[in-house]
Formats: structure tokens, C-alpha cells, sequence
């Protein structure tokens, strides 16, 4: 009876006490177990994948909007701008956009007449726009990369008067190249993202580039901007400026002759030419030839070019290539005899040879059982006649009497094997037997520049080194790097890589060297009032028959500041010039010289006969008497012409104060009417000079020579004239004419 | 013999109601208290943090979520205040028509035409736009009284299956069949989960206990290898995207990986109150169930366990007074709302930092829905009713 109850409590309190137990567990477990779960997951996601998550947040939340960094402008020596960063702006629509637009009922454009439109205002076509309105997917089409202010604004316009959205602008820079193709293998371009695909552009990227700002805004997922501003700002920072050692001036009459006379020899390959100061590296200017307008990279310009494309026989990439290429440091050619320089100052430097060095040409010597050739039949020659005549038995026995190991060692010192250094991209390396397996027959022709290869610039450092008192600089075009505020980040710095003769050995290869343009091959270069050394060169090319023509030359001789390199690749052998660098480059180069060594204040320093000859001004002569007018004349050296019977000098043609060359015929009119008429300017080309000043006196002309005056074999004569003939101009007016020998032999 | 003995025996019972139900009780829990109206505090902030640019989009009111919320929250804590001052007892009389009111809602709410349906799921009655509350929400707190009410009574019985399990279960079943039918799968889960909880606490036999939980766990990493396998396709989409939601990002993960990205943005500072960005329409259900993610996002881990702590202890108190209650029937009280504050949180931060696989179950306090958060309150009102007749300790 007591037990049952006390049972029945015992189970209650047993009951209790499970209820009590499981209570606590589940105590613990919901309140404990299960949010320590929570907290590890939190733990894994907020700080073990925190950045993860945080970067895809932030590319959903935020968009930015890129400030574009306005490029480096690149000048040139004098500070004349050859590229620059000008705004633009980018056109691009939201084919999502449009296509939300066009669903809603007010909207009252099609997408035909948005098309046509832009179409129209861009110059693009209509069919590409609708097109790129289809990819309803996407958010950013571009139909017109850095289109042009006025384009932009009629865009503008246009959305503005007819209520679209969809279609942006977004500002843009765009490279201007105001010089169009002038230096345009240095300058180089760049691609549609503006970064630099070739040259300067491509070689200081990271310098031109400077740093795109951000400006980053919040958005909700509809693009909109959050209701509140969260904006973060990452200024731009523009490109640096770059300073060329190229001056504008004498890039320009290095292309203008190097294109004359690719056209007039008919080049095959185009052409290349180099100016460089020999005391610093500097390379005041370098022309490729087939070259390019950088504002419209992609058209291919040059003729030939062109033709080959529309014969099928090539392709327009790589027509595209053959243009962008830079002649001067891409490629490389054997130099023939311009190279018997580094021969030249090699075997002096070493003491092989002396001055008074002679040798006997025979017309050929025998090399390890080879016989080589020679241009002609010399005979006994003094050393500077051996260079004069670029005789190559002379040269292979100075280049066999150094001997295989010195003559690899000075080739290797010249900085011939390693190549320049220039600050350019794509300087091609010079290709030569290996030092091992160079033997005396491998000697013999490299002694005379054949059989190896170099770039013209390697060779250019390598030749300035022989006569610039033996120092070896490294080239160069860029002379500072500038940050946005003017200061100066970085300064060319010309110290030689190494003196590789002495001064004295220098001193006789410009004798030499101012022999061969006095009186050997090289006379065509000759520059009146200037002292030229210089060398010649014809390679062959292989057993083909095609030669590379050239010639090197620097002034003053004696003291010397520029040398000047021209190079032309495979000219046509019918054009009546004998194919020799004498013939061919060396009239070039010296109309060249003419031009750029009086801009770079090189002053003249004419000789008793060529000061009569030198450029005189002409003094007012206008109201003096005759008698006292044709004595001051006289005195100055100038010939005259009296038209009319007064005693006055009423007119004179040329006017008072013009420069003109001495000797030359000056009209005075004493009461008779100065004519008006234009002269007819008469063909030149082909007379002796005595020939051509009859000419040109007789139509009214004054003239003027230069180039060579003296020549061996009386061939000389009028080369190319400054004014074409049959132009029309006023009378009196100086007519520049080139003379040469066309007939030189190397 | 038996007639005086139940005289007797009924006239103790009602003795003992009288004494129940006279009782007038001591002070509330005050740490309780705190919390909750901490808890209910902090969550109105973050409601009106995550909901204002999605007002102020669908509105122009910035503050229209905030608004309603704040005003149901206002009669939440008046329920909670009047049901605290009530003796629990009383509810005693309620139960059965509490159970027959929540089924008859079920019922109404899956009649076509009468239910409210969101997202292919038909779970509200009510006006749509004015007034809405889900009978899922009342069927949870009738089914904590009644299994209250009748585990409490049945005392030692629980551990007889016939006695113990079996009607519960039954119980339970309708009410997971009748909400299956809306479909809500999150709140059956829930309610299955009380159930069950208080049929543990109860005292059902421990070999029964280990079975279910067993049972549930084999049943669940078998459901979970099979659609793995690819041998079950239903639910498949939810469990792939459960694995690894960057598989869709922009469809089916689009909720996982926003919430994903909200937590991981905010760091272990976070981004700052108020600051979300996330909120701006790129994390949908920002201010109902992936409302935690927001709070992650702004407050950072520091933040977000301190919230959590919140929620612990508040939980651990309610437990707590449950282990103090004066008697079976207040004990089994608290562990049924406590049961449902700590199971609805867990499971919702789970699902939000992708622990188990999405499905919608909001957070007590801080979820925007102002029927929910007013009932929430009026358990509160219930533990506190509990809080107030723990026994003094005995002296000496």
C-alpha cells in the first residue's frame, strides 16, 4: 500500500530529474555548440576569405571611371614638338541600355535612325552599328575609338536633340605627330590603347605612359549612384617628356635627300641615313627609307611598296613591316670598303703600317690560294693613295699584317660585335664567323668589309670612334627624360665606353680619310668651304650582282664634330650613274653636308679660289652712279649686266643685300624698266659647271656650285639642280647645283 | 471506494489550481528582460540599416520598412509586458483552442483563393499589403502549449511509446502535412523541431531519442550523397548551389554568393552601421531572411559575434529559467520557445553564411515581419510569466 505511491514518486523524481539532464544538454547544445558553429563559418569568411569576397564586392559595387593620363610629348633637339597627347573622345554605346530604351513608350527614335545617324556623323558603317546593337548582353560596344573634338560634339548634339541614352562619350587621348612621317621610325607610334608599339614610344612606354587615374563611384545594381556619396579619387599622372638629340632641321634634309635619291637610283630596298655628333654618341638625325606618315601608321606610303601589294606578291602586314622597319639599326647589310677605316686605323694603331707605308697593286692578290680582286690596277701607291683609290690588295695585306686574333679583338673593341647600344628597340646584332674558325681568307675579306654584317649604326659608333681621337660613345636620340613640371629625371650621360686608339693614330686616319674626298673616291663629297674625310663603299650582295652604295664622311677634318652615313640598298644599275658609293652616296652626303654643317654653326672656311666663288652680299647700288656702281662691284668680286643708257642706277637684280655667290653676273638698270618677267629656270643637270653658268646667266639666273670642283678624269659635272627645270621664277634667283663625278669606281 | 478517492484526488487538483493559479508571483527575470529588449532594440536598428534603400526604392520612404516594423514591435512588447503579468497557468485553459484555431488556420490558408501566395509558396492570411501574418507562426506557439500543457501532465507516461510518442507525433505530423502543403518546408522543420525537443525534454525513452536523431542525421547524408550522386533530382539545385553557389552566380547561387560576399566584405571591422553597400539591391531578401548578412557586411565579425553572444545568453537565461521553473508545465513552457528563438536563429544564420542549404527561415528580432516579431515577444511574455514563480531559494 505505501509502496506504490512512493514508487509512482520515485519514477515522478526520476522523470524530474531526466527532464532536468536533457534540458541542460540541450541547454548547452542550442545555446553553445550550435553558434560556436556559426562563429567559425563567420571566422572563415571575414577574415580568412575576406579579401577574396571584399574584391568581388567591390567590382559589383563600384565603377570606375579611368582619368586618362595625358601621355609624354617627345621634342626634338630645339625643342620643336614631334609628338604630343591631344583629347579626344571615345564613342561607345550600351547595347542593353538602347534596347531597355527602345521597350518604353516614350521613346520615339528607332533603331535605324540611330543608326544612320551615327553612322553618318562617325563615317562608320551602318550595318556594324546595328550589329553591335544586337549584343544585348553587353554593356560597352565601341564604335569609334578617339574620334576628333568636332565629331565628338556633333554626337553630342545629335543624342542631345533627340533624347537617347545608350550612346556615351568618354574622354580619350590621341597622339598627334605634327611632323607627319618626319623621323618616323624613330619617333615610332603607338596602338589603340595608347601604348607604344614601335620606337621611342614603344622603347620609354613606362616613361610616356604616366599613370590612368580612377575615380571610383559607388552603385547600386542598376548603375546607379548609391544614395550616398562614396567617391575615391586616384589622380592621373601624365607621362614624362622626352628630349631627342634629333633637330627637326637636319632630319628633314636627311630625308629629303636620302628620298631624292632613292627615287633617282631607283633603290631597290630602300635607304638609310645617319648623323651623329662623334664627340658625344648624340644622333642628330636618322632617315629610313621606304618611311610612313605616324599619323596614319597603317597606309602603306611608299610606291613601290604599294605596288607590290596590288600585285598580290605581298601582303599588306607585311608591306606594314617592311615600312615600320628602321634601316638604320634593324637591319644589317655588309659595308664594303667604308669598313677599310677600322682596317685602316687598326693596322696604324698597332704600328703594322705606318704613313709612309706604299704598296704595289697588282690589280689582284693571292689569299690562301684565292685570288681577290681589285677595282682597277693601282700600281705604286702611297698609304693615303691606297685608301684614296680603296685599293683592297692594299687593305687585305694591312689586315693580314695584324693578324687574325688582333684584328677579331679590335673588331670586338669597335663595339662592332655587340652592337651600338642605341636606346632604340630592335637593334639587330652584327653576324660573324666565330673567333675560332676565323681564318686568313676570312681576314682577307673582312678586311675590305665583306663577308660579315653590321648595322649602320654599330658601324657609324665604330668609325666616329677612328676619328674622333679614338673614343668609342654609345649612340643615343634620347638627351633627357622631363616629368610633367620641367625638371630633369634623367640626363644622357656621354662618356666613351672606351678609348680604342690613341690620338695620334686618330689624327692620321683623317689625313687618310680627308685624302680620299680631296682626291680619291670620295671627292664627290666634297663640300665647298668645308674639310670632308670621308670613305667610300660598294658591297656586293652575295654573288647576285646587287650592291649596297655608301658613304661615310665627317667634318671639319681636321677637328672633326658630325659624321654622316648614307647607305643605299640595291640601286638600279641603268640609271647612268655607275652603282658606287662615290657615284651615288657621296653626292648625297655632300648635299647633305651642305645644308646641315652651316645650320649646326660649323663655319666655313673657304680656300683663296673657292672664297671667290663663296657666297658674297650684294650691296644697294640703287641710286649711285654707274661709274661708282660698277667700281664697288668689281671690288666685290661680281660681274655685271648695264641695261639702259641713264647715269643712274634706277633697279638692280639681284636687290641690294641679297647673298649671292661671288662671281656672279649682277644686272643694273639705269633708267631702262626692270623687267617683271619670271625666268624659266633651265635643265642643268648633265652640264660641266662652265656649261651650266652660261646657262643659267643666260636665262636670267645666278648659280651657285657645290660639291666637288676637281676631278681626275674631267667627268665632272652638274648632278642635280635645286630648281626644277622649267620651273618659273623671279629673276636673279640663286640655283643651288650639285657637282660630281659620275663615274667613280667605289 | 473509488468515488471518494477521486473526490479526493479531484479536490486536491483544484486545490492545487487555486494555489496555481493564486500565486501572484515575484519579480521578472531581469537579465531576460534585458536582453530581449536589447535584442529587440538592435534589431529595429539593422531592420531600418538594411531596409531603407529597398523602401526607399520600392517607396520613396526611406523609412517605411522601420516604420511598420517599429509599430508592431511597440504592440509586441505590450503583449509581452500583459503575458508577463499573467500567470502562465492560465494558459493551461487555452491549449486545445489554440490547436484547434492554428489547424483551422492551416487549413484556410491552402483553400485556393483564400491564401496570400509569394513566390509560389501560399503562406499568409490576411489583406494583402495592409495586414499579413503567417498561420505558420501562430501553429508554432499552439503546439508549444499544448505539448507543454500535455507533457506536463503526462509525467512519467512519456516513456511508453503507445502514451509518450505516438499522439505527438501524430500531432505533429498533421501539422508538418498541412504546412508541406503551402509549401513552407522551413517552418515544418521548425515546428517538427519544437515538437520534437520538447518530446526529448519530456522525458520519451533515450534509446528513441538516439533513433530519431540518428534516423534524421542517416536520412539526411544519405539525401545529400543521392543528389550528389545525381540518383535524386529533387532539391538537387539547392544542394549544388548549397556546395559551391559561384557554380551559378548569376541565377541559382545569386542569393548564396551576395550574402557570401556581404559577410566576407565586412571584414572583422566591417564596412560600418548603415554603410552596407550590398543593401543596395545586390543581396535580395536583405531585410528579411539574409538580414544577418547585412549585419556581417556593417559590423563586421566583431559586430556580428556580439550579436550573436546576445542571442546566447539570451538563450542560455531562458534555458536556465527553465531548469528553475516551478513546475513541469513552465519548464516545458520556456524549452518550447527557447527551443523555437534558438533553433530559428541557428538555422538562419546557417543558411545565410552557407552552412546548410538555403531555405527561408527568418532571424527572431532583427527579420522584418511584424506579426512574427509580436509573437516572438509574446513568448517572451510567456518565459518572463515562468521567470516569475522560480521558487526563492531555500534558505539555510
Amino acid at each position: 500500500m505505501d509502496n506504490k505511491p512512493n514508487r509512482k514518486s520515485e519514477n515522478i523524481r526520476r522523470a524530474n530529474r531526466v527532464i532536468q539532464r536533457r534540458t541542460f544538454v540541450v541547454m548547452l547544445v542550442m545555446g553553445l555548440v550550435l553558434f560556436a558553429l556559426v562563429a567559425v563559418k563567420l571566422f572563415q569568411l571575414q577574415i580568412l576569405r575576406h579579401e577574396e569576397l571584399q574584391k568581388l564586392a567591390l567590382d559589383q559595387q563600384t565603377r570606375s571611371t579611368e582619368v586618362t593620363a595625358s601621355r609624354g610629348t617627345i621634342y626634338d633637339a630645339s625643342g620643336d614638338i614631334l609628338a604630343v597627347s591631344a583629347t579626344a573622345e571615345t564613342v561607345f554605346l550600351s547595347p542593353l541600355e538602347l534596347a531597355e530604351e527602345l521597350e518604353k513608350e516614350e521613346t520615339t527614335w528607332t533603331k535605324e535612325f540611330l543608326a544612320s545617324n551615327l553612322a553618318r556623323i562617325l563615317d562608320i558603317s551602318q550595318e556594324s552599328i546595328l550589329q553591335k546593337m544586337e549584343r544585348t548582353y553587353s554593356q560597352y560596344e565601341v564604335l569609334k575609338l578617339r574620334a576628333d573634338e568636332d565629331v565628338a560634339n556633333e554626337v553630342r548634339t545629335f543624342l542631345n536633340e533627340n533624347d537617347i541614352r545608350g550612346v556615351y562619350l568618354v574622354t580619350d587621348a590621341k597622339r598627334y605627330y605634327p611632323y607627319g612621317s618626319l623621323a618616323s621610325h624613330i619617333i615610332g607610334f603607338v596602338g589603340d590603347d595608347n601604348t607604344g608599339l614601335y620606337g621611342l614610344e614603344a622603347r620609354y612606354e613606362d616613361q610616356l605612359e604616366g599613370h590612368t587615374g580612377l575615380v571610383v563611384t559607388a552603385q547600386d545594381v542598376a548603375g546607379n549612384d548609391m544614395l550616398y556619396a562614396y567617391e575615391q579619387y586616384y589622380d592621373a599622372k601624365d607621362g614624362d617628356d622626352l628630349v631627342l638629340t634629333i633637330d627637326t632641321t637636319v632630319q628633314y634634309y636627311l630625308e629629303k635627300n636620302l628620298e631624292e635619291i632613292v627615287n633617282k637610283y631607283d633603290a631597290d630596298l630602300g635607304a638609310t641615313a645617319i648623323v651623329l655628333n662623334v664627340n658625344t654618341g648624340a644622333v642628330l638625325g636618322m632617315a629610313s627609307y621606304p618611311n610612313y606618315d605616324l599619323n596614319d601608321f597603317g597606309t602603306v606610303q611608299d610606291q613601290k611598296l604599294q605596288q607590290a601589294i596590288a600585285d598580290g606578291t605581298a601582303s599588306l602586314g607585311d608591306m606594314q613591316l617592311r615600312q615600320w622597319r628602321n634601316k638604320a639599326l634593324n637591319d644589317t647589310y655588309e659595308p664594303g670598303s667604308t669598313f677599310k677605316i677600322i682596317t685602316l686605323a687598326a693596322a696604324l694603331e698597332e704600328g703594322v703600317i705606318t704613313m709612309d707605308t706604299t704598296y704595289d697593286c697588282s690589280g689582284s692578290i693571292t689569299v690562301s690560294g684565292q685570288v681577290i680582286h681589285c677595282t682597277g690596277t693601282h700600281r705604286h701607291q702611297t698609304l693615303q693613295q691606297t685608301a684614296a683609290n680603296s685599293c683592297n690588295p692594299a687593305f687585305i695585306t694591312y689586315g693580314l699584317a695584324l693578324g687574325q686574333e688582333k684584328f677579331y679583338d679590335y673588331m670586338d673593341a669597335f663595339g662592332l660585335m655587340g652592337g651600338s647600344g642605341i636606346d632604340l628597340d630592335g637593334e639587330a646584332t652584327g653576324i660573324f664567323i666565330a673567333e675560332e674558325d676565323f681564318t686568313q681568307l676570312d681576314l682577307a675579306c673582312y678586311a675590305f668589309g665583306q663577308n660579315f654584317n653590321v648595322t649602320p649604326i654599330a658601324l657609324i659608333a665604330a668609325q666616329a670612334a677612328c676619328v674622333n681621337g679614338g673614343y668609342l660613345y654609345q649612340p643615343y636620340v634620347v638627351q633627357q627624360v622631363l616629368d610633367d613640371d620641367g625638371s630633369v629625371l634623367y640626363q644622357h650621360d656621354s662618356t666613351p665606353v672606351r678609348q680604342v686608339i690613341s690620338e695620334e693614330t686618330s689624327a692620321k686616319v683623317r689625313q687618310c680619310l680627308e685624302y680620299v674626298v680631296s682626291d680619291g673616291t670620295g671627292r664627290n663629297g666634297q663640300v665647298t668651304g668645308y674639310r670632308i674625310g670621308g670613305k667610300t663603299g660598294t658591297a656586293d650582295k652575295g654573288k647576285t650582282g646587287d650592291v649596297v652604295v655608301s658613304f661615310v664622311c665627317f667634318a671639319p677634318a681636321d677637328d672633326p664634330e658630325i659624321m654622316l652615313l648614307v647607305a643605299l640598298d640595291t640601286p638600279a644599275e641603268d640609271t647612268g650613274t655607275y652603282p658606287s658609293g662615290g657615284a651615288m652616296a657621296a653626292p648625297a652626303a655632300s648635299a647633305i653636308m651642305s645644308e646641315i654643317l652651316p645650320y649646326l654653326g660649323i663655319m666655313p672656311s673657304y680656300s683663296a679660289e673657292e672664297l671667290l666663288g663663296a657666297d658674297t652680299t650684294l650691296p644697294n647700288v640703287v641710286g649711285k652712279s654707274v661709274a661708282e656702281a660698277t667700281a664697288l662691284l668689281k671690288d666685290r668680286g661680281f660681274s655685271y649686266k648695264i641695261v639702259g643708257d641713264g647715269d643712274t642706277v634706277t633697279d638692280q637684280t639681284p636687290t641690294g643685300g641679297t647673298v649671292i655667290p661671288g662671281r656672279s653676273t649682277v644686272v643694273l638698270y639705269a633708267g631702262a624698266e626692270k623687267s617683271d618677267a619670271a625666268c624659266t629656270v633651265p635643265s642643268l643637270v648633265g652640264k660641266t659647271p662652265a656649261e651650266a653658268n652660261v646657262a643659267a646667266t643666260n636665262a636670267g639666273l645666278l648659280i651657285r656650285f657645290t660639291g666637288t670642283t676637281s676631278s681626275s678624269s674631267g667627268t665632272v659635272c652638274v648632278l642635280s639642280q635645286s630648281e626644277q627645270a622649267g620651273t618659273k621664277v623671279p629673276a636673279g634667283t640663286v640655283i643651288t647645283v650639285q657637282l660630281g663625278d659620275t663615274a667613280v669606281a667605289d | 471506494m473509488a468515488q471518494p478517492r477521486s473526490d479526493r484526488s479531484q479536490h486536491r487538483r483544484e486545490t492545487e489550481r487555486k494555489n496555481l493559479l493564486a500565486a501572484k508571483g515575484g519579480a521578472w527575470d531581469l537579465p531576460f528582460l534585458l536582453l530581449t529588449l536589447l535584442l529587440t532594440g538592435i534589431g529595429l536598428v539593422m531592420l531600418f540599416s538594411a531596409s531603407f534603400p529597398s523602401a526607399y526604392y520600392e517607396s520613396g520612404d526611406a523609412a517605411a520598412y522601420l516604420k511598420r516594423q517599429a509599430v508592431w514591435a511597440v504592440l509586441g512588447l505590450s503583449s509581452m509586458v500583459v503575458m508577463g503579468r499573467i500567470n502562465y497557468h492560465r494558459l493551461r485553459g487555452t491549449v486545445r483552442l489554440a490547436l484547434y484555431v492554428s489547424l483551422f488556420l492551416l487549413v484556410l490558408v491552402i483553400i485556393p483563393g483564400v491564401g496570400i501566395t509569394i513566390n509560389n509558396s501560399t503562406r499568409w492570411l490576411g489583406i494583402d499589403g495592409v495586414f499579413t501574418f503567417q498561420p505558420s507562426e501562430i501553429a508554432k506557439l499552439a503546439v508549444i502549449l499544448y505539448f507543454a500543457d500535455s507533457i506536463s501532465k503526462r509525467k512519467e507516461k512519456m516513456e511508453d511509446f503507445r502514451q509518450g510518442v505516438l499522439p505527438y507525433m501524430v500531432i505533429l505530423g498533421v501539422f508538418a502535412l498541412l504546412m508541406l502543403l503551402e509549401p513552407h518546408l522551413s517552418g515544418t522543420i521548425l515546428i517538427v523541431g519544437i515538437g520534437v525537443m520538447m518530446m526529448v525534454i519530456g522525458g520519451i525513452k533515450a534509446w528513441l531519442v538516439g533513433l530519431g536523431f540518428g534516423g534524421v542525421g542517416a536520412v539526411a547524408l544519405l539525401y545529400v550523397q543521392l543528389v550528389k550522386a545525381g540518383i535524386i533530382s529533387y532539391g538537387a539545385g539547392r544542394i549544388l548551389m548549397w556546395e559551391n553557389p559561384w557554380l551559378d552566380p548569376q541565377v541559382d547561387g545569386y542569393q548564396m554568393v551576395q550574402s557570401l560576399i556581404s559577410i566576407g566584405s565586412g571584414g572583422l571591422w566591417g564596412v560600418g552601421l548603415g554603410k552596407s553597400r550590398q543593401k543596395f539591391l545586390f543581396l535580395p531578401e536583405e531585410h528579411n531572411d539574409f538580414i544577418f548578412a547585412i549585419v556581417c557586411e556593417e559590423l563586421g565579425l566583431i559586430g556580428a559575434c556580439i550579436i550573436i553572444l546576445i542571442f546566447v545568453l539570451l538563450i542560455l537565461r531562458g534555458f536556465w529559467i527553465a531548469l528553475q521553473a516551478r513546475d513541469r508545465f513552465g519548464s516545458l513552457l520556456v524549452v518550447g520557445v527557447m527551443t523555437q528563438i534558438a533553433l530559428q536563429t541557428f538555422l538562419n544564420m546557417a543558411v545565410v553564411t552557407g552552412l546548410l542549404p538555403a531555405t527561408g527561415i527568418s532571424l527572431p528580432f532583427f527579420s522584418y515581419g511584424g506579426t512574427a516579431l509580436a509573437l516572438q515577444l509574446f513568448e517572451m511574455g510567456i518565459v518572463l510569466s515562468v521567470s516569475r514563480q522560480i521558487p526563492a531559494p531555500r534558505k539555510g
